[in-house]
């Protein structure tokens, strides 16, 4: 028995915060796309549930075109068991729209809930959406150890047995509960570890990131149930559209915009970057106050060659002061000025950028 | 601060070389090309090192330019004094400024010292390789550049140009510029537009929550109007199953009277089949008995109207009977025919041929006869002239001598008349036989030709003679084409004539025959015997077959009908249902369900109405969603320009004290020391006296009358910039002097100006140890 564990498809989200108004609003087109995806690799590959731990959708109010596409997807599927427990994040009145809801349509509430399936009902799912006002699910929980037993949830995970809450699942009170896999959701990035003996717990991460904070490869997780001899395996399928890279470049040495567009050059190429991927290369080291240093031109350099680039500098302006105490001329004064004032030493060397940036007629903006 | 002297390991052209520097001025007399300039960059390079190591070409790099030409050691040291004390600066050089090496030793104790540091120059100056080099050091370029106009102004700029503070109006501008284009006060400013952005995004976004609030309420009627809907579709399906349930009824009640109707229906049709079968006891005749009746009917009539037409008339009989009597053995047949008209046409040709034989025959005959008599005639003519006398030869024309002449002439036109009559008719007769062979014409006379025609021609009589006698007629040569034509007309017209009687035999005993079948079939149904004449009965019996025919067509259908109802229907709950127990009847359940009906279109409308709201709200939320998104990322924008305007505004500010820093340190203090110099070193001079306003302006003084500067000679102002030099020099350097170097500043001077730039030269000799380069003795 084939089954795809996805979570944290965050549909509708705003992605605005590292694209530009028309890049977020095509990256939202293509998140649904990659939703979409997944159930059509669902259908040509004989899988038979599609398990989506929580935050399916970004916002309690969706666009109509999301919902009434992923509805769609639903009914037109009716092959595939879809089990939707919702997130922290998740639209409450998504299926409140609709008259007829999917036969196919799996639902999950803030008490236990199980669905035997496969052959013999051998395979069980069970779920549980957690909030403040069920904080005794793990009391009020149990699984037979003849099944193979396949446990929904979503929030963050924690070794802690303290009260936790909204969005903390207590790792400790679901272990030697009989949980073969524990589909987890909420945390960005694949991560599959050791629940216990016998079971283990997996994020599948979002399939497709919304930001440069979730770099990295992106996909689901593909779960391979052997019936009879009570066998779970899972593995990680790659399948986002594109991957965002965050790239950190050394600009230690380099005395102008030119050296550090070779020095970033090199990093790219080491990377080994697809056209169809994001970049943020983050400047770092130490740099001059006194060199060139461009950093619009250093990010519309390589903005043809990737789907979007950003340069963040977090250089550390460097002024040898010494240098200056000899230098009679108006920058050596300049500098010794700014020096002797008791401003914050950043700030300083922000504002001798901008001075020697001025009087050598460069670029003054950072 | 002196310099004692040098020691050149290796620089350049230099090579294990000493040299000393006495105090005041120390003149370098050489040629050029000689080393003047790699000595004075060897002791730039003893106090600060080399220039421009950073560059990429190796040939910018001093260290590359001033590597020693003979190879070996690279560096040398210098002894110098200053703060009362003496050092030795010994540097040796490598490939690069790593592998150089720099020590500077206390050459009172000759021990190494760290008081000069890794900067000696910087250590004793107190300035800056560059600044060092813009103001100790003078040359021939520096002094050509030299003033011309206001002494202030050009002091200024001088501090300025030392200073490099000549960019500061650049740089300010660049500043205010995009703290312009930027400003947050400014309506073109991108922060001040920002800023109103902002505002109106804030201002968009902050109905939000009553938006979301109108969304939610409207969502809130939407479900309500839902709730309704279900109540009202569900009373629908109740009124619609008592609709179906006495609609159920109704088709009951309609399916009893339709099984009754078709049973009585079958009974009126087998009632009226019952009575029509009576008129044919013997039973119906079938549609086509009756069909071939009318059929022998109808002939009957057709061939009785054919009878009229085809009776021959009495003439015709008397005609017919004529020509019986002709015809009555044998008749001629088409080609019998053909031939006998062929063979009169023959007749009469051959008659044609004979006669024209006959007249040429005849005038053959008369030609030969009128050929002797002509031959005749003019032989004895001839014979009388030419044998005894011509004019007895006339005489026997009894004419005279003249008579026989015509005679003679007579005779031989006779005899011409019966040549040409006679070829005359051998062409005809040539003609005449055209068929004949060349062969047998000569050998054919026309007689025999003649011969042959005759009897042709009386076997074509004896033929036609009796063909006509078959027929009674008598042959006549001339007639008998015309007879045997009139004949071949008669035996037509006798043709004609039989035929018709032929065809009238026929018609009446055709008609005869269908009048005999009609009556036979009309006798076997005496019922209709009294209805008129044939036709009137056939028809009557027609009517009425097919009334027979259609009652019981009637009744086999309405039978079927019957069974077929008898089978689709359920007789027994046909016959036992009941009517349904509820007491609204069919029209007042169409009334409540059309009233149900309204209320449910009306909830549409609104539920319609408030989709719309629902869709404009939600639209609107998105709008707003990326307004809040816009608002986030343009507030996280404006920070940061305020931020960077900030340093901005913080750099321009720092930018313009430090200018001010700058020009009132040094233009002042420069101002005051060149007026002093000026005094004392041009105060009188060819009856002029130099000074300087208090306005910083350059002036002469002529026998009491002031000038301009412009007025200044080239040679006056080199002096005048000279001495604005040192005295920038002694504003700079307060704590130790340096060593000035002047590479053949004098250069362009004439002698008197040589002299007293000399003059000069000596007196800031006294203050300054002046390393003064040049290459001719004139100016030492």
């Amino acid at each position: 028995m084939k089954l795809i564990h996805t979570a944290d498809l965050h549909l509708d989200a705003d992605c605005g915060t590292s694209l530009t108004k028309e890049q977020a609003k095509e990256r939202r087109g293509e998140l649904l796309r990659t939703f979409l995806g997944i159930v059509r690799y669902a259908a040509e590959n004989g899988v038979e549930a599609i398990l989506i731990s929580g935050d399916l959708f970004d916002k309690k109010r969706i666009s109509r075109t999301v919902s009434n596409a992923v509805h769609q997807a639903i009914l037109e599927h009716p092959g595939i068991l879809f089990f939707y427990l919702r997130g922290n994040h998740d639209a409450a009145g998504f299926l409140e729209e609709f008259e007829i809801l999917p036969d196919n349509l799996r639902l999950f509430s803030d008490t236990w809930t199980s669905y035997p399936v496969g052959r013999e009902g051998s395979v069980v799912i069970s779920g549980v959406e957690i909030s403040e006002k069920n904080p005794g699910i793990y009391d009020s929980f149990s699984l037979s150890p003849e099944k193979i037993n396949l446990v929904m949830m979503h929030g963050q995970e924690s070794e802690s047995n303290g009260k936790g809450g909204a969005e903390v699942i207590r790792l400790k009170s679901l272990r030697n509960r009989f949980i073969d896999y524990l589909a987890l959701g909420h945390i960005h990035s694949y991560k599959k570890a050791e629940l216990d003996a016998r079971g283990v717990y997996v994020y599948p991460g979002c399939p497709e990131p919304h930001g440069f904070d979730e770099c990295g490869e992106k996909g689901f997780v593909q779960i391979e149930i052997d019936e009879r001899e009570k066998i779970v395996d899972s593995y990680f399928v790659p399948f986002a559209k594109r991957t965002f890279y965050e790239i950190q470049v050394d600009v230690s040495g380099t005395k102008s915009t030119a050296e550090i567009r070779s020095r970033i050059r090199e990093a790219l190429l080491q990377a080994d970057i697809s056209k169809e991927s994001a970049v943020k290369v983050v400047l770092i080291g130490t740099f001059d106050a006194e060199d060139e240093k461009n950093i619009p031109f250093l990010e519309e350099a390589f903005l043809d060659e990737f789907y979007a680039v950003r340069v963040k500098d977090e250089t550390k302006l460097r002024v040898d002061y010494s240098r200056y105490e000899g230098d009679l001329s108006l920058k050596g004064e300049f500098i010794r000025l700014v020096n002797a004032s008791d401003l914050p030493k950043e700030r300083k060397a922000r504002i001798i950028r901008a001075g020697i940036a001025a009087l050598r007629n460069e670029e003054v903006m950072e | 601060m002196k310099i004692i002297g040098c020691f050149i390991s290796g620089f350049g052209c230099y090579l294990n070389e000493r040299v000393s520097f006495q105090e005041g001025v120390h003149t370098v007399l050489r040629e050029n090309g000689q080393g003047k300039t790699t000595l004075q960059a060897f002791l730039r390079v003893m106090l600060y090192g080399f220039k421009n190591e950073e560059k990429r070409n190796k040939a910018e790099r001093e260290r590359e330019r001033m590597r020693p030409w003979h190879g070996g050691a690279y560096g040398g040291s210098l002894d110098l004094e200053a703060g009362g004390k003496r050092y030795r600066i010994e540097r040796s050089f490598g490939k690069k400024s790593a592998e150089d090496e720099l020590k500077v030793y206390d050459l009172s104790t000759n021990l190494l010292t760290d008081t000069l540091g890794t900067d000696p120059g910087l250590a004793l100056f107190g300035v800056d390789v560059e600044t060092f080099e813009r103001t100790v050091f003078v040359s021939h370029e520096t002094v050509r550049t030299a003033v011309s106009g206001a002494i202030h102004q050009k002091l200024g700029n001088l501090v300025e140009d030392t200073l490099d503070v000549n960019r500061y109006e650049e740089a300010n501008q660049t500043l205010t510029a995009m703290l312009n284009q930027y400003s947050e006060t400014r309506s073109t400013g991108v922060v001040y537009k920002l800023k109103n952005r902002i505002a109106k995004l804030t201002e968009e976004v902050s109905s939000y929550g009553a938006v979301e609030a109108n969304l939610a309420r409207e969502e809130q009627a939407e479900r309500a109007l839902k709730s309704e809907k279900e109540l009202l579709l569900q009373k629908r399906k109740e009124l619609t199953s008592k609709q179906n349930a006495l609609s159920g009824y109704q088709s009951v009640v309609e399916g009893r009277t339709r099984y009754e109707t078709l049973k009585e229906t079958l009974s009126e049709r087998e009632e009226t089949e019952k009575r029509l079968r009576v008129t044919f006891p013997d039973g119906a005749p079938d549609f086509d008995e009756i069909d071939r009746a009318k059929e022998d009917l109808q002939e009957y009539e057709s061939k009785t109207a054919l009878l009229n037409e085809e009776r021959l008339s009495d003439r015709e009989r008397s005609e017919l009977e004529e020509y019986e009597k002709t015809f009555s053995g044998t008749l001629v047949t088409a080609e019998e025919g053909e031939r006998v008209l062929g063979l009169s046409d023959k007749l009469r040709e051959t008659e044609e041929a004979l006669n024209e034989g006959r007249r040429i025959e005849k005038s053959r005959t008369a030609s030969v006869l009128l050929l002797i008599a002509g031959l005749i005639l003019a032989g004895s003519s001839i014979l009388v002239f030419t044998g005894s006398n011509i004019e007895n030869a006339f005489n026997f024309l009894s004419i005279g001598p003249e008579g026989d002449v015509i005679r003679m002439a007579v005779g031989l036109i006779a005899v011409l008349l019966g040549l040409v009559t006679f070829f005359g008719t051998r062409v005809k007769e040539k003609r005449l036989l055209p068929t004949e062979r060349e062969a047998d014409r000569k050998a054919t006379s026309i007689r025999s030709y003649l011969a042959r025609l005759e009897g042709t021609r009386r076997n074509a009589e004896e033929e036609l003679n009796s063909f006509l006698n078959r027929f009674g007629r008598e042959f006549n040569p001339q007639s008998a084409g015309m007879e045997i034509a009139g004949l071949l007309r008669d035996q037509d017209a006798y043709r004609s004539l039989k035929k018709k009687e032929e065809r009238y035999k026929g018609y009446f005993t055709a008609a005869n025959r269908a009048l005999s079948e009609v009556k036979a079939f009309l006798n076997r149904y005496p019922a209709f015997s009294s209805r008129g004449d044939d036709r009137e009965k056939l028809k009557a019996l027609s009517d009425e077959a097919n009334r027979l025919k259609a009652a019981k067509e009637e009744t086999k259908r309405a039978k079927a009908q019957l069974k077929q109802f008898e089978l689709d229907t359920d007789l027994r709950a046909l016959l036992q249902t009941k009517k349904p127990d509820f007491p609204e009847n069919m029209e007042e359940l169409n009334r409540l369900q059309e009233e149900t009906r309204s209320a449910s279109d009306r909830i549409q409308e609104e539920e319609i109405a408030h989709g719309r709201e629902i869709e404009r709200l939600r639209s609107r939320l998105e709008e707003m969603d990326e307004a809040s998104e816009e608002l986030r990322r343009e507030s996280e924008r404006i920070g940061k320009l305020r931020e960077q305007l900030s340093v901005l505004a913080d750099a321009k500010a720092y930018l313009e004290e430090a200018k001010r820093s700058l020009s009132g340190k040094y233009t002042s203090a420069v101002t005051e020391k060149f007026r002093r110099y000026v005094k004392e070193i041009l105060g009188e001079d060819d009856g002029l006296r130099f000074d300087i306003t208090a306005d910083g302006d350059a002036v002469i003084e002529e026998r009491g009358v002031l000038r301009e500067a412009e007025l200044f000679s080239s040679g006056y102002q080199v002096l005048t910039y000279f001495c604005m030099r040192i005295a920038l020099v002694e504003a700079m350097y307060e704590e130790e002097k340096p060593v000035l170097f002047l590479d053949d500043p004098f250069a362009e001077l004439d002698e008197k100006k040589t002299e007293q730039a000399l003059k000069l030269l000596r007196k800031i000799g006294e203050h300054y140890q002046v390393l003064y380069f040049t290459c001719h003795p004139s100016r030492t």
